[in-house]
């Protein structure tokens, strides 16, 4: 007995002490998949780029959602937002300090979108697996979001650093480089990827993932931006001959934000639905109870807010606002283009892309180019649906973008810091060169104005954890 | 001295006529040495008396190699007696030749084979009560008695004059020379901390007079006069260079547990835990966290079933854990069943607890007037949408809002039971523990927990083979809140609860509603089950081989219910609940081998084993959304969606061999040296092996003649050093693995997945080079001992969250930095016997700590992530901000120093290192005084420290902001000219709503949060005399109390926990023990 003992210890130290090698060996974890996994089938490499739609639509405050809501319409003049929370009155304020926690993730999201491109463009490229279908589209897809991304960084912050491609040691230190040279990539990314996605909606109708029309619409919008007008108007033309796209009758004005709608070219679809809701922009700013409505979302009400601006009779007021009146007799206005606070049946989708957009943008380009009655006559598209009589001629270029201006305000409000991004990039009436038309406006019904906060500031931490970075002027 | 046979031989043929010659030769009655043994051998025993005395001894080496393991006391005697003492029972004579002393085995003669008369007697403690189960052993003879109910024993020796040993656990061995027939009387005293108390290393045991490391220990005396659910909350300031603070007041809150500081940047820096040799977790299984935080898997380990606790600090301690040894090393042993009557021992305790200290704030008409002033500072008329509280809530209603949500009285009761004996060969304890506490929260919270503990150890009857088993269980369930209600100590005091109709009160603008809030519920339950055995073999005398193998799994299962009532409906319609669900289970198998010889003068132990070790940890986190019902809420399928929140399961493999070779020269030098080598899975495969190790040495200088004769107030003095390093692993699973990872939702019908981490294949082990110094010494026969270590240990190799700028997609990875952290400092340890006299007796234990903390190097610190938050020279946990320079008297306005000088304040330009949370100083004092059956204890914890004040914080509103604050807010700037340091009052926005923001990050809010606690106080009387005919061994009375008072400036709930956080309650207990 004894002795059997004494054996089967040694045989126990023996057998432990030989092998360790292999035992400190540990399977893959079971949550995740190796990157050497990924590229190889047709199912990972597309399950890698919609994980980023998924992932800019998942939580509240992602940059997706959060330009919609606050950053844009905060430090423009559309939200008067009448709460105490300090980040959000830095918007109003337009006095956004470096470490605003929103204005990080309008920066770290998108970054993180463009190195996950960034790895679908190689991993597709490198892949000898993946069917060309899925190649093509995968690739289109990923420099359509890379482009869509940088279009935001570089219209939030001015110059940014222009990562493309994966090498993270190389690019973490990389500095600022000139916007024009970021608009020179955003061209030629949309370029390249208007002609790999397909024309098409996949079957089932879904509109939640880009096409030929998102890579156009957003194109033109770059030429717009950068002021190649005959660009910006040819491009906003083929989205207009687009068999997929109508504007909905005034009748349905209030369908035009329902998923798949035929004003959409690209959504955002629902996910993280547990709180009932269908999107953030519907869940935070509609009123839980319409018939006692109260939200902190509000929509500029002084002389020059943009309750005033809406001409009577506009269907968009009646329809894509609500209101309700406080017990001191003030009327309150809500932005209520989203229907849905919350609701298990899932309805709406964030709107990304519209095509009404593409009229304005056709409208602003042929005015620019001093084709008047043709832009008056696209701006008349999108009133009469809004059922608003004809403009008059604008008697010139100048005349004609006031026309513009207010017709973008109206059509586009809450929706992705259009306006914003408008008064940014207008130069001001005064001829001040060095102005911008948000110089003229905002202190109107803003004390707090000043022209350097055009630009967001760099984050805090991106500053800090890049040496390289110069912070943009006013907020030292 | 060793002298070949052939000489011996001669010497002793020839000793007959030598002696006869009468030379000066001291004879060995006149010579007095002072020889003390514990499980010593012969030899060195014999080594002290030539060392204290002209005497040299010669004897055949085969005679004396055998005999080790003999204790005697310390004391001084007659050479003559030493000897006689050392070699009872042995069979072995001697005679004096000259200066030499041979020893030799007589002839047996038949007149030894006689039988004696036994030998009786009583064994008492030191109150006079008898003892029963006190083992009675005859030195030298394979005999053994029990002292019975009475205490009383009988004993037969085979020779007439026998040396009898009494051994019990807890007091002293004591040994009496009887003579057959005798009847002997004796009483035990209680083992207070002497030297040759048993101390639990790595891998083995050694005593405080022979460790060359750094080991502090606690034993369950001082663990069960307290009564409090977690073992660490038993430790706080109890031991030199260890740091525990707790999180909150909640039961089951999570412990900060730092062991000589904080080592790694941003890996973990707990020490290691080990439970009777399994490693035990720290990392929490919370997969969201409760009222009380993340709670700690430590407190699900029973403190009644915890019979000592060693915490290892130094390289010559520690380096046997090798790449797991950085932090510390902390070894929980748990009770164990030994010899003697099968005994029942029954404790019950009961008692309340309580917030001792609450924030006095304003009342209410104090309250409205500040509102209104801030309104009109800020040139803003209060409208309903800004100030209900003026203008809709009543004016008059004062609530006091820390007595409605924290005021109660908690109740708490614990009951033990356990059953203990059998014999020398086999022997068991069973024992079980119930807590049941209340909260001081409103509403029917509460936590109770269950643990069940058994033993079983046999030997063979040959002493060759044992097998030690151990079961343990406790399940526990927390029934609390899922966030802490103190935060809504500020809440408005005329903040309307209720609405006419009797339903919660919300306001339209938002905000939450306290009581209301208590409808929410977190119910957390813990299982931890737990299994290990020891097989041992001794292969030849000194060479034993063992096997251990454990088995620890703990899962924990949570819920967090709230309800629609919960929420206010202006901003949520509808109820939730979350389900987490996880578990770790680890079993380890470590064989082992040791080996002790005999070298010259010297013991030498050698000691080499491996360990297997495997973890598993799993959980998931669940959220269900759309109940029919509040009432099922704690049914998932009830719910209308379900979504999975997380999910992770990861496995953690460790293996490693490891040695140790001690070398004791003559009890006066010692020298351990230590090797391990690990490997573990944390690691890429290219780096997944490390190799660590020390040397530690001591010198016993007390030991040297030298000493002796000149300093004989000295009893004890040691001095020990050691140097090694040591490493840490606590850096998370899989860093190194190149993955993607499912997104939380899928998207247009397809999963979707994300770059899990940008993976670095090639960093390895971060590492500590621990240095020690340390002086030991012993006065008046130690009745005075004073320890006083110095250690220094440097951190490098930093495994840090290299911070990525986000603009790579990054925001960190895990890599190896040569930067490099300095923990050093000094330590004290003084336990003294004030008084002993009779039956009075006062002991006093006293620590004291001493630690720095800096960063001593960090390559490109500037242009890194951390240029805002870790400064050189200065402590890893500096906390920032601004630097105040007081009110501006004209304006009320807080004012702060412009670092850079641009006019505006501004994070980070403008920070300034306000301080650390890390104590410049803390510690503990001890005092325990008995007189005859009543005995009094009480134990202080001190810690120098500075920490933010109650308005420091991001949650500190404004003062004039819609919530209550301290009375501070009375001296607030209110007239031009007016010199205060608390500012003005604003309630929305403007420059002092804006200067405020930055004033509550400020070195205004920064300050002393020092404290002197009385920590624990204990009064018992022992009974047993009164119920002695009722076979009661002993029966005591008890009260205790826990956290009594506090002294401190702190201007918050509370120093340790600081924040608005539920602070440690105060506990009161009476109890009632019962031995038969």
């Amino acid at each position: 007995m004894m002795k059997a003992l004494q054996y089967i210890l040694i045989a126990i130290l023996i057998a432990s002490a030989t092998s360790c090698e292999k035992f400190v060996a540990v399977d893959p974890p079971i949550t995740e998949l190796a990157e050497s996994a990924v590229f190889v089938s047709d199912k990972t490499a597309t399950a890698a780029m919609v994980g980023i739609y998924s992932d800019m639509n998942a939580y509240n405050y992602t940059f997706a959602n959060e330009i919609t809501m606050f950053m844009g319409p905060f430090s423009a003049d559309e939200f008067n937002y009448e709460a105490t929370a300090a980040l959000l009155l830095e918007f109003k304020n337009n006095a956004v300090q470096p470490s605003n926690t929103y204005n990080g993730l309008a920066w770290s999201g998108p970054y993180n979108y463009i190195y996950r491109c960034n790895a679908v463009i190689e991993g597709v490229n490198a892949s000898t697996t993946l069917s060309t279908a899925v190649k093509t589209q995968l690739l289109g897809e990923a420099k359509f979001l890379r482009a869509f991304c940088y279009f935001y960084l570089v219209n939030l912050y001015g110059d940014v650093p222009l990562i493309l491609d994966t090498d993270v040691l190389k690019n973490t230190n990389l500095p600022r480089t000139a916007s024009a040279q970021v608009y020179t990539s955003i061209i030629a990314d949309l370029t390249e990827a208007k002609s790999l996605l397909a024309t098409a909606y996949p079957t089932g109708g879904e509109r939640t993932r880009p096409t030929k029309g998102a890579a156009s619409l957003l194109l033109s919008r770059a030429y717009l931006y950068t002021g190649n007008y005959a660009s910006a108007e040819s491009e906003a033309d083929a989205v207009i001959a687009n068999a997929n796209y109508k504007l909905l009758a005034s009748a349905d004005i209030n369908k035009v934000f329902l998923k798949n709608s035929t004003e959409t070219v690209w959504q955002l679809q629902s996910v993280n639905v547990s709180a009932n809701k269908n999107t953030w922009e519907g869940y935070n700013m509609t009123p839980s109870n319409t018939a006692a409505p109260v939200t902190n979302f509000r929509l500029t009400r002084d002389t020059y807010g943009l309750v005033n601006a809406f001409e009577t009779g506009d269907l968009r007021k009646s329809n894509w606002t609500g209101s309700w009146v406080t017990a001191a007799k003030v009327t309150l206005t809500y932005p209520y283009k989203y229907k849905v606070q919350s609701n298990a049946a899932v309805t709406e989708y964030s709107m990304v892309l519209r095509f009404a957009e593409a009229y304005l943008i056709r409208a602003e380009a042929r005015i620019q180019q001093n084709k008047l009655a043709l832009g008056k006559a696209d701006l008349d598209v999108i009133r009469s649906r809004a059922g608003l009589p004809a403009l008059a001629l604008p008697a010139s270029i100048a005349a004609g973008m006031l026309q513009v201006e207010k017709e973008r305000r109206i059509e586009l409000f809450a929706e992705w810091g259009h306006r914003w991004f408008d008064l940014k990039r207008w130069k001001s009436l005064t001829g001040d060169a060095t102005k911008s038309r948000a110089d003229d406006i905002l202190p109107l019904s803003k004390t707090t104005w000043k022209s350097s906060a055009a630009l967001m500031p760099i984050p805090a931490e991106a500053i800090t954890s890049n040496p390289n970075l110069v912070q943009n002027p006013g907020y030292n | 001295m060793k002298i070949n046979a052939i000489i011996l031989i001669t010497m002793l043929t020839a000793a007959g006529s030598i002696m006869a010659s009468g030379t000066k030769a001291q004879t060995m009655t006149d010579v007095n040495v002072s020889v003390g043994l514990n499980q010593g051998t012969l030899l060195s025993a014999l080594s002290k008396i030539e060392s204290q005395s002209d005497f040299r001894f010669a004897y055949k080496k085969e005679l004396i190699s055998s005999l080790k393991e003999i204790t005697i006391s310390q004391q001084t005697r007659s050479v003559k007696l030493t000897l006689d003492e050392l070699l009872a029972g042995t069979g072995i004579s001697y005679k004096q030749l000259n200066n030499s002393i041979i020893l030799f085995k007589p002839e047996p003669t038949s007149v030894n084979a006689t039988a004696q008369e036994p030998i009786t007697g009583t064994v008492k403690d030191e109150a006079g009560l008898p003892i029963p189960g006190v083992s009675v052993k005859i030195k030298g003879q394979p005999v053994v008695a029990i002292t019975d109910q009475n205490g009383r024993f009988s004993i037969s020796s085979a020779t007439r004059i026998s040396y009898l040993q009494f051994i019990y656990i807890g007091y002293a061995t004591q040994e009496y020379k009887a003579e057959a027939g005798q009847s002997v009387q004796i009483s035990l005293k209680p083992d207070v901390g002497t030297l040759d108390a048993v101390v639990v290393i790595g891998y083995g045991t050694t005593t405080k007079r022979n460790n060359t490391g750094a080991v502090a220990s606690v034993t369950s005396k001082d663990i069960a006069s307290q009564p409090v659910s977690d073992p660490l909350a038993a430790l706080q300031g109890r031991v030199a260079g260890l740091d525990i603070s707790g999180s909150n007041g909640y039961s089951g809150s999570a412990y900060t547990v730092r062991l000589r500081g904080i080592n790694s940047i941003t890996g973990g820096n707990d020490p290691l835990y080990i439970v009777d040799g399994v490693p035990f977790g720290s990392a929490t299984l919370n997969q969201f966290s409760g009222a009380n935080g993340s709670s700690s898997p430590l407190n699900s380990i029973n403190p009644a079933d915890i019979d000592r606790i060693d915490v290892l600090k130094d390289a010559d301690a520690t380096a046997i854990y090798g790449s797991r040894g950085a932090n510390g090393v902390i070894l929980i042993t748990t009770k164990k069943g030994k010899a003697g009557k099968t005994s029942v021992d029954a404790n019950v305790y009961s008692g309340i607890s309580f917030v001792n200290h609450k924030v006095d704030v304003l009342n209410t008409a104090q309250y409205l007037a500040l509102r209104k002033e801030a309104f009109a500072n800020d040139k803003i008329t209060p409208t309903v949408d800004n100030a209900l509280d003026l203008l809709s809530w009543d004016q008059t209603a004062n609530t006091d809002w820390q007595e409605k949500l924290i005021g109660n009285t908690a109740k708490m009761t614990e009951a033990q039971l356990s059953l203990s004996g059998g014999s020398d060969l086999t022997n068991f304890l069973v024992s079980g523990t119930y807590r049941k506490e209340t909260t001081v929260l409103p509403g029917d919270q509460g936590y109770q927990r269950g643990a069940f503990n058994f033993n079983l150890n046999h030997k063979s009857a040959d002493n060759k083979f044992s097998l030690s088993t151990s079961v343990k269980y406790v399940g526990d369930q927390n029934n609390s809140m899922p966030t802490d209600v103190t935060q809504y100590y500020n809440t408005s005091p005329n903040y309307p609860i209720y609405n006419a109709d009797g339903t919660f009160y919300w306001p339209t603008t938002g905000g939450q509603n306290p009581i209301a809030y208590l409808e929410r519920q977190y119910l957390s339950t813990t299982q931890n089950l737990s299994g290990n055995t020891v097989a041992k073999y001794v292969i030849l005398p000194g060479f034993n081989a063992q096997v251990s193998a454990g088995y620890n799994r703990i899962s924990m299962k949570q819920t967090n219910t709230q309800p629609q009532s919960s929420f206010n409906p202006t901003l949520y319609t509808g109820s939730l609940a979350y389900y987490g669900n996880s578990s770790v289970n680890t079993w380890l198998v470590e064989p082992m081998l040791d080996y002790t010889k005999k070298i010259s003068r010297g013991t030498l132990q050698v000691l080499a084993g491996g360990t297997l070790q495997s973890s598993t940890t799993e959980g998931s986190n669940v959220l269900g959304a759309g109940f029919a019902s509040d009432e099922q809420l704690d049914n998932p399928k009830a719910a209308v969606t379900l979504t999975s929140q997380s999910y992770n399961y990861v496995k953690y493999k460790y293996s490693s061999v490891y040695a140790r070779a001690t070398y004791n020269w003559d009890e006066r030098y010692i020298l351990n040296g230590t090797f391990r080598r690990d490997g573990s899975s944390r690691f890429g495969p290219d780096n997944r092996f490390g190799n660590f190790g020390a040397i530690g040495a001591a010198w016993l200088f007390s030991n040297e003649s030298f000493i002796k004769d000149k300093l004989s107030f000295l009893s004890f003095g040691k001095l020990r050093g050691s140097y090694g390093t040591v490493g840490n692993d606590q850096i998370g699973n899989y860093q190194y693995y190149d993955s993607w990872s499912a997104t939380d939702f899928a998207y247009a019908g397809s999963g979707g997945l994300y770059p899990s981490r940008f993976a670095n294949k090639n960093y390895g082990w971060e590492v500590n080079h621990k240095l020690e110094a340390a002086v030991e010494l012993g006065f008046l026969k130690d009745r005075i001992l004073l320890t006083a270590d110095y250690y220094r240990n440097k951190s490098s190799n930093q495994l840090i969250q290299y911070v990525l700028s986000s603009q790579s997609g990054y925001t960190s990875y895990i890599a190896n930095l040569p930067a490099e952290v300095e923990n050093k400092g000094w330590e004290f340890e003084l336990s003294t016997v004030n008084i002993n006299k009779g039956n009075f007796k006062w002991n006093s234990a006293f620590n004291l700590t001493f630690a720095k903390n800096r960063l001593l190097k960090y390559p490109g610190l500037a242009a890194s992530s951390y240029a805002n938050t870790l400064f050189i020279g200065q402590p890893l946990n500096v906390v920032t901000g601004y630097l105040s320079t007081g009110i501006n008297p004209a304006t009320g306005i807080p004012t702060f120093v412009d670092k850079n000088g641009n006019g505006t304040i501004t994070n980070p330009a403008d920070m300034f290192v306000l301080g650390t949370t890390t104590p410049k100083f803390y510690g503990g004092f001890q005092n325990t005084l008995s007189y005859k059956n009543l005995s009094l204890s009480f134990f202080f914890q001190f810690v120098k420290q500075d920490g933010p004040l109650l308005n420091y914080g991001t949650l500190s509103g404004t003062i004039g902001s819609r919530a209550n604050k301290d009375l501070s807010a009375l001296d607030r700037w209110t007239t031009a000219g007016q010199v205060t340091d608390v500012p003005i009052a604003t309630a929305t926005t403007g420059a002092a709503y804006a200067a405020y923001n930055q004033w509550r990050l400020s070195s205004a809010n920064w300050g002393d949060a020092s404290y002197i606690r009385l920590k624990n106080a204990t009064l018992r009387y022992n009974l047993g005399s009164v119920f002695k005919n009722l076979k009661i061994s002993n029966f005591s009375i008890y009260l205790q109390g826990q956290n009594l008072f506090t002294i401190t400036n702190y201007n918050g709930f509370d120093p340790e926990t600081k924040g608005l956080v539920l602070p440690p309650l105060s506990i009161y207990t009476a109890g009632l023990q019962v031995s038969f």
